[in-house]
């Protein structure tokens, strides 16, 4: 009978946040499903370029993150690591995490609305 | 608060965790896990060691066993080198207008700003919390939208080094705050109850590790300096940095 000799890995903060990181999309979920499991939770959607023109963040209540243009991230749909994703967030986080310099939309009067349709409005370089 | 740049200019990380507790607000940060925890722990008000970065959405935490249960996640801004944008608060309560100043002594050298009120009446002590190396602004009078880093302080009086450009009259007012980008000692920031904002009525040097990188004071008039000023501040004891 062979010996074996157990070597603990040394528990260090890094290795813990390592850990706690959330899977991705399971490989039997369809991102379709995935996409929206997520975001009637309020979780922030990330889109690789390849997927950013396949979601409606007004219909599902969201906006575009405007703060940077690019965010390095696993893609929603694809689940793979993009430099370029797109960060969408829920429109009722707007004042929390959305873009500070420009106020949240109100869906009151005429110019409203029309500021709502502007900052909603997919990434203009998806080609949309 | 609100993510607003980064100083290596990079883009932002984002990076979903699981959690430990629900996060009910959007906007905070959070530290590493803890030994045998479950996930990312919700940070405090005034201690924070081995941050991972800033929220930009909510969870709920169960561990309740259900077919359809929901595992708690949060997704982060990680950039150990991005700085948050935090209002600046006047309480522990978030969205209370700043502390205001009054000067009520005329001073003609530009260098000593005395409040309304004995000790502990009237406006806010400069020294209780203390504000010695914070900065203090000028939000209406001659000098509105000078600030000047605080050099000493007593129960009634600020007093700075650097005067301000022109007298100081009776009924100037003023901002102080417990904070200056770069300095030493005025460089935690203790948080408001949601971990949203940053609080002003605290002691120089209290709070977080959370470092000013610049100070935003809305000049426009006085109620928009109170209720619309902002520190940029950086997560200094991030996990992903090279410490404290």
């Amino acid at each position: 009978m062979s010996l074996q000799i157990l070597v603990p890995t040394p528990e260090t903060p890094a290795r813990r946040l390592a850990a706690s990181e959330a899977p991705g999309r399971p490989a039997r979920r369809v991102p379709g499903g995935w996409v929206a499991d997520h975001t009637a939770l309020g979780k922030a959607i990330t889109l690789c370029p390849w997927h950013v023109h396949k979601f409606d963040p007004r219909h599902s209540h969201y906006e575009l993150w405007r703060r940077e243009m690019f965010v390095r991230a696993i893609c929603s749909d694809c689940n793979v690591f993009d430099l370029h994703c797109t960060m969408f967030t829920p429109q009722a986080l707007h004042d929390e995490v959305g873009e500070w310099s420009r106020p949240r939309p109100t869906r009151t009067r005429r110019w409203g609305q029309t500021v709502t349709r502007w900052l909603n409005v997919s990434a203009p370089w998806a080609g949309r | 608060m609100n993510y607003a740049y980064d100083l290596a200019g990079g883009a932002p990380v984002i990076k979903r965790y699981k959690i430990s507790a629900t996060h009910p607000n959007a906007g905070v940060y959070s530290t590493v896990t803890i030994a045998n925890g479950t996930g990312v722990v919700l940070g405090l008000a005034t201690t924070a060691v081995d941050q991972i970065g800033v929220s930009v959405s909510t969870g709920t935490y169960t561990t309740t066993q259900a077919a359809d249960m929901i595992e708690g996640v949060v997704d982060y801004i990680i950039n150990p080198l991005a700085v948050f944008r935090l209002l600046m608060s006047g309480a522990t309560a978030e969205g209370t207008a700043l502390g205001l100043t009054t000067n009520i002594t005329a001073n003609t050298d530009g260098l000593i700003v005395t409040k309304t009120g004995a000790s502990g009446a009237g406006d806010p002590d400069p020294n209780s919390p203390t504000m010695d190396e914070g900065t203090i602004a000028c939000v209406s009078g001659a000098n509105v939208g000078q600030t000047r880093k605080v050099t000493s302080v007593a129960a009634t009086t600020a007093t700075v080094i650097v005067p301000f450009a022109n007298d100081l009259a009776v009924g100037d007012q003023y901002i102080i705050v417990p904070w200056t980008p770069g300095d030493t000692a005025a460089d935690n920031i203790q948080t408001t109850t949601l971990i949203t904002q940053a609080e002003q009525n605290i002691a120089v040097g209290t709070g977080a590790d959370l470092r000013p990188v610049e100070l935003g004071f809305d000049f426009a008039d006085v109620t928009s300096a109170r209720q619309n000023s902002y520190v940029y501040a950086r997560l200094v004891s991030h996990i992903h940095g090279n410490g404290t």
